[in-house]
C-alpha cells in the first residue's frame, strides 16, 4: 500500500477523468483513420503513369514516378502509425491511468457478447450451473450470493466454517472479485430477460424507452419480486426527527468542513438506532447559505426484518433501481425539516448506501448540488454532466461494483480509486469487507487531501470561503409501522 | 474519377488520361494530408488535456512522441508525393504530351 496519489499504472491511487477516455478515443479513431488513409493512398499510388501512348513521358525535371515512391513510403508510415496508435490506446486503457472510465469503455466493447451470453444462460438454467462451475463459480457465486442478499453480516458468517470464511474473505478483497461482480451485475438485466422470455424483453424495451439503465431495471425486478414474495416489507412511509441540534452560537458549535477527511469524519457512524443523517448550515463571505448533507451507510445488513430501520437492503436495491428508497425519502424529509429550500446550494456527501442517496438527490436537480461519495454503487444514477462530483472507491471494495457498469458514460466528475493491498491478502480480522471499511476511506480521504492535483479539490469549491461555526443537526429516521 | 476508383494507366494510355490519374492522386493525397494534420492536432490536444505523472505516464508520453514522429514522417512523405504528382501533372499538361 502506498500513500502516493499521483496517477500511476502500478501505483496505489488511480484518478479517472474523461480526459483520459477522450485521449483513448482519439487514439483509437486515429489508428482506424491511419489504416484507412494508407489504403486510399496505396490505391492511388499503384498506377503507373510513366508511360503514355507515345512512350515514356519525357518532361525535363519531372519525376517519372510522379510521387509513387513517396506515396508508398507514406503508406508504410501510416500503417505503422495505425498499429502504434491502436497499441498506445490499448496501453492507455490497461495502464490503470484512466481505470474508472476505461472500465466503462472496455466494457462497452464487450457488452454485446456479454449480453448475448447472459441471455443464453438465462434461457437455459442448466447452462448457468455449468457456466458457474466452469468459471470456478462455486466460490464466486457463493460469495456473490452472500453479498447480494446481505449475508455479509456477522450473522450469516456464523454459518460458514472458519476456513471457508477466510477463503471467501480473501477472494472478496481482490480487485478481480470486484471486477467480476461488476461484470455479472452489469449482465443481470439480460439474465432476467433470458429467464423471463418475451414478456421480460418487452418490459426491458419499455424500460429502455424510459431511459432506465439495465442494472437499475434488474434491481427493480429483484426488489419487486422480493416484495411480492414477502421477503421485503415493501414501501412504507418514513419519519425523521432531529436527535441533536447545535446552533452556531452554541458552545462547541463546529466550523465548516474543509477537507475530504472532514467529510468522512463527520459521516454518521451507523449502528442500530443511531442517526443516519447529518446536516450543517454555514454562510459564505457574501452571507449566502451553504448546506452540507451527510448520509451514512447501511445499518441493517441482513434480510429486512420487522424493524423500523430504513437503511437496509430493501433501500439498497430500491436506490440502485432508481426507485423510491426509504433512505432517500428520509434524507429529503430531514432536509425539509432543517429548512433547506429548493434550489439551495447543497453539498451531498454519502458513504455506501448513503452515497447512492446523496447521488440520487444531487442528480434530481432540485438543488444547486455537488456530491462526494465514498464506497458507493452509483453507476445507475443519471448524473447531469455539469454536476460537480467525486466518487472515491477502493479497488478491492465490492460494494461500488454492485451497481455494475454504466452503459452510457457521463462526462464530468472524477473517480478516485485506490488499491489497498496491491494484490496481497487483506489484513487479518473479522470484517468480511475490510476494503469497504469507513476507516479505510478515512485514510484514503487523507491521501486525497494531501494530493496537489487540482481535480481532486474542485468538488470542495462550495466549502471555500465558509467561516465561523455553523448550525448542525443529526437526524434519525424510521419506518412508520 | 474518385480516389478509390482510378483507372490503370499504362502502355497505350494517353497523356490526358495520365494527367487525370495524377490529378486524382494529388486530390487524394491532399485530402489525406489535411485529415492527417487534423488527426495530429487532435492527438496533441488530447495529450495536453490530460495531466498526469508517474512512470506509466512517462512511458506513455515517450510512446506518444514516437507515434507523432511516425505521423509527421507520413505527412512529410505525403507532402513529397503531393509535390511530385502535382509537378508531373502540370508538366505533362504544359508540355502537351499526349
Amino acid at each position: 500500500m502506498s500513500d502516493d496519489l499521483v496517477m500511476r499504472g502500478g501505483g496505489a491511487v488511480t484518478v479517472a477523468t474523461d480526459s483520459h477516455l477522450h485521449l483513448a478515443r482519439v487514439l483509437v479513431s486515429l489508428g482506424v483513420s491511419c489504416a484507412e488513409w494508407a489504403d486510399r493512398v496505396e490505391t492511388v499510388a499503384q498506377y503507373d503513369t510513366t508511360y503514355a501512348s507515345q512512350g515514356p513521358v519525357a518532361v525535363p525535371g519531372m519525376d517519372h514516378e510522379a510521387g509513387r515512391a513517396s506515396a508508398a513510403r507514406a503508406v508504410v508510415r501510416l500503417r505503422r502509425a495505425a498499429e502504434d496508435a491502436a497499441g498506445l490506446a490499448g496501453k492507455l486503457l490497461t495502464s490503470a491511468e484512466a481505470y474508472g472510465d476505461v472500465e466503462r469503455f472496455v466494457a462497452s466493447l464487450f457488452e454485446t457478447s456479454s449480453a448475448a451470453s447472459a441471455c443464453l444462460i438465462g434461457s437455459s438454467p442448466g447452462l448457468l450451473v455449468v457456466g458457474a462451475l466452469g468459471l470456478s463459480g462455486v466460490v464466486l457465486n457463493g460469495v456473490l450470493l452472500r453479498t447480494v442478499i446481505g449475508a455479509l453480516s456477522g450473522e450469516a458468517g456464523e454459518h460458514l466454517d472458519a476456513d471457508a470464511a477466510r477463503t471467501l474473505r480473501g477472494v472478496m478483497a481482490t480487485p478481480a472479485f470486484a471486477d467480476a461482480v461488476r461484470s455479472i451485475v452489469s449482465s443481470t438485466d439480460d439474465l432476467l430477460v433470458g429467464f423471463g422470455g418475451v414478456p421480460a424483453l418487452v418490459d426491458a424495451l419499455n424500460r429502455a424507452g424510459d431511459g432506465a439503465s439495465g442494472v437499475a431495471f434488474a434491481a427493480l425486478v429483484v426488489a419487486r419480486g422480493a416484495e411480492l414474495a414477502g421477503i421485503f416489507p415493501g414501501s412504507v412511509p418514513v419519519t425523521a426527527s432531529a436527535v441533536s441540534h447545535q446552533k452556531a452560537e452554541d458552545d462547541g458549535a463546529v466550523g465548516p468542513p474543509r477537507t475530504h477527511e472532514d467529510l468522512v469524519d463527520r459521516m454518521p457512524k451507523g449502528g442500530a438506532g443511531s442517526p443516519q443523517i447529518r446536516i450543517e448550515h454555514h454562510l459564505d463571505a457574501d452571507g449566502t447559505d451553504r448546506w452540507i448533507v451527510w448520509t451514512g451507510g447501511t445499518i441493517e445488513t441482513g434480510l429486512p426484518t420487522s424493524s423500523t430501520e430504513p437503511w437496509d437492503n430493501q433501500s439498497n436495491l430500491r436506490a440502485v433501481a432508481g426507485a423510491a428508497a426509504e433512505s432517500t425519502a428520509a434524507t429529503r424529509e430531514a432536509m425539509r425539516l432543517a429548512g433547506i429550500p429548493d434550489g439551495a446550494s447543497v453539498m451531498h456527501v454519502g458513504y455506501s448506501q448513503g452515497g447512492i442517496v446523496a447521488a440520487a438527490i444531487a442528480a434530481s436537480g432540485d438543488f444547486d448540488s455537488s456530491v462526494v461519495t465514498f464506497g458507493a454503487p452509483v453507476e445507475t444514477i443519471p448524473f447531469p454532466e455539469d454536476l460537480p462530483r467525486t466518487h472515491v472507491e477502493h479497488e478491492e471494495d465490492v460494494i461500488p461494483a454492485l451497481s455494475g457498469t454504466r452503459r452510457d458514460p457521463v462526462d464530468g466528475g472524477t473517480v478516485v480509486r485506490r488499491s489497498l493491498y496491491d494484490g496481497g491478502p487483506p489484513p487479518a480480522g473479522d470484517d468480511p469487507l475490510p476494503a469497504h471499511s469507513r476507516d479505510r476511506y478515512l485514510e484514503t480521504a487523507r491521501l486525497v487531501d494531501a494530493s496537489d492535483d487540482p481535480r481532486l479539490h474542485a468538488v470542495l469549491g462550495p466549502l471555500t470561503g465558509l467561516s465561523g461555526p455553523g448550525e448542525s443537526w443529526e437526524y434519525r429516521a424510521d419506518r412508520v409501522r | 474519377m474518385g480516389c478509390d476508383g482510378i483507372a490503370i494507366c499504362g502502355a497505350g494510355t494517353g497523356a490526358d488520361e495520365a494527367v487525370a490519374i495524377l490529378e486524382t492522386r494529388v486530390g487524394c493525397v491532399q485530402d489525406v494530408l489535411g485529415q492527417l494534420s487534423v488527426g495530429i492536432t487532435a492527438l496533441g490536444r488530447g495529450r495536453a488535456e490530460v495531466e498526469w505523472d508517474g512512470l506509466a505516464a512517462l512511458q506513455f508520453s515517450a510512446a506518444a512522441d514516437e507515434l507523432i514522429g511516425e505521423l509527421r514522417n507520413a505527412a512529410s512523405a505525403l507532402d513529397e508525393a503531393l509535390r511530385k504528382a502535382s509537378w508531373a501533372a502540370a508538366s505533362i499538361s504544359t508540355w502537351g504530351i499526349g
